[in-house]
């Protein structure tokens, strides 16, 4: 593989990555997808970096994704104090609770429809159960020696 | 300087291109279009119009612009399924959007590896864990985007993160590879899914499930064509309008030429191109040794010479100049690689690293202030006798 493709390829997959976390941040209304929305658009950034620095063989593109990395650690400390903040006040992670910060005039935005909830929405991730359970013995387990 | 350097030659040889290559009339075809299909959307009240319009929008930014279709038509079919997939939709259509979505990866895949696959074993392996290591990406990356569960969607997160880590790797850059998956699928992720349980400890909510009403979908898709379509300009500007690439390939021509050259062809070991790409001056520089290449003065005329020849006729004369033979001086692929990348962060780097630094502390103590006990019942306080 070229040199030449080898950038291409990087800044279409970084192109790729910065547009789905755009459409992302756009399209999405809970804060904290936001923010990985954003963070998905930072990436997608630091891989055309990487490559623009392979590229001209030069250090500068490593060095400018080290310090993407150390400021979206900051930042993430920063967004989540504040998420936590937003989130006790309204109870919800929802961005559009705070649509009263709106411009004077602005309409307000009302949901029209909320599609209802499916079964595969409450499905929380699981662990894969792993190793032999142990036998277990009820005298045992329930045991006090004084009460 | 240099890196300066590189990025000002970037941008103004986008612009030139720009300039030369963009027919600006297509542009505002494709604008007027884009406003007509969206008019007709906010009326009728659905997106499938403003689908429409995009679409049409960006075939005719594809042709108008002949940049290269396949790759156009895999952009507007990754838009379509992304639009599909994205929350508001039905289980029906979320699949249809998957399908889309396989689809345009496909094209993609196919445009891209046609460029890339040679006969060669090695070039077909190394392609192979690329398209592997950038359909994870890319693939995790719209699963967590369209994802119903923040949950869901922070883990799909942390495999995205895995797999532009990877990416990392193959560019050689070692560090940042492994300080990726560390400090953000280690450190960032967890801290988003704890904020995610502590806030939301239902799990789902119906504000995943919705967006901002008809006009979010179809506006954020347009966005993406837009973009993306202004990214395949560019690379295929930078893949085929460089005079870089042609000086490239008139040395990869020399390298391997049967014809009698200046110099024997057996000395041109590996010739590759550094510092600054002025546009009518080349610089040419050999990946060898001094003492295995010693070209004199004349020598080196006659080579830049027949380079120059070979090169199309351009509106004023390439100049072609040599720097001294030596490995380069920032060698990003060196076997050393972190005491090279420690050196160039703590020599040059050492103020910005300083203030990096800082800048970690100011956060950790802003963070702790925002929410700790005793302001926060300031705060509280201070509403209510606001």
């Amino acid at each position: 593989v070229s040199e030449i493709t080898l950038l291409l390829n990087y800044l279409l997959i970084g192109g790729l990555l910065f547009t789905i976390g755009l459409v992302g941040f756009l399209v999405r209304r809970n804060m904290i997808v936001m923010f990985l929305c954003a963070e998905m658009m930072l990436q997608g950034v630091a891989l055309s970096l990487i490559a623009w620095g392979r590229y001209h063989q030069d250090w500068g593109g490593q060095m400018l994704v080290v310090f993407i990395i150390t400021v979206a650690a900051c930042e993430a400390g920063i967004a989540m104090a504040l998420v936590l903040l937003l989130a006790q006040k309204s109870g919800k992670l929802d961005i559009a609770f705070w649509q009263d910060l709106r411009d004077p005039g602005q309409a307000k935005f009302v949901d029209r429809e909320v599609p209802e909830e499916m079964a595969t929405d409450r499905v929380w991730p699981t662990l894969t159960k792993s190793g032999l359970e142990p036998t277990h013995n009820l005298e045992e387990e329930t045991h006090r020696s004084r009460v | 300087m240099n890196t300066l350097a590189h990025s000002l030659d970037f941008w103004s040889g986008m612009a030139l291109l720009a300039a030369e290559n963009l027919p600006a009339q297509i542009l505002v075809w494709m604008l007027v279009l884009v406003a007509a299909g969206l008019l007709l959307a906010s009326s009728v009240r659905t997106w499938v119009v403003g689908i429409a319009a995009l679409v049409l929008a960006a075939i005719i930014v594809g042709v108008g612009l002949q940049i290269s279709s396949l790759l156009v038509v895999g952009t507007i079919l990754g838009v379509v399924g992304l639009i599909c997939v994205l929350p508001p939709s039905r289980a029906d259509l979320r699949i249809v959007g998957a399908l889309f979505f396989a689809a345009a990866l496909g094209v993609y895949a196919y445009a891209v590896g046609t460029n890339n696959v040679s006969a060669v074993t090695h070039d077909v392996i190394s392609w192979v864990v690329f398209a592997i290591l950038a359909l994870t990406t890319v693939g995790s990356a719209v699963a967590m985007v369209s994802s119903r569960n923040a949950v869901y969607s922070a883990i799909w997160f942390a495999l995205t993160l895995l797999g532009t880590g990877g990416l990392f790797l193959y560019q050689g850059a070692q560090f940042l590879g492994v300080a990726t998956v560390v400090v953000y699928a280690g450190a960032i992720v967890v801290t988003f899914l704890f904020v995610i349980m502590l806030a939301q400890p239902g799990g789902h909510a119906a504000y995943d499930r919705i967006s901002w009403g008809w006009f979010a979908k179809p506006a954020a898709g347009l966005a993406a064509a837009m973009l993306m379509g202004a990214v395949l300009y560019a690379l295929d500007g930078i893949g085929h309008g460089g005079v870089r690439e042609q000086v490239v390939a008139a040395i990869d021509d020399l390298a391997v030429s049967d014809e009698p050259l200046p110099l024997t062809s057996s000395q041109v070991v590996k010739a590759t191109l550094t510092g600054p790409e002025a546009r009518r001056s080349v610089e040419l520089q050999l990946n060898s040794t001094a003492s295995e290449v010693n070209f004199s003065a004349e020598e080196k005329t006659r080579l830049a010479d027949a380079i120059a020849k070979r090169l199309p006729e351009t509106d004023s004369p390439l100049k072609v100049s040599f720097s001294p033979a030596l490995a380069a001086p920032h060698d990003v692929l060196a076997d050393s690689h972190m005491a090279h990348l420690g050196g160039y962060l703590f020599s040059r780097h050492l103020i910005a690293v300083e203030i990096a630094g800082t800048l970690l502390l100011v956060a950790l103590v802003g963070a702790v202030a925002m929410l700790s006990p005793s302001t926060a019942a300031g705060r509280r306080e201070g509403d209510a006798r606001v």
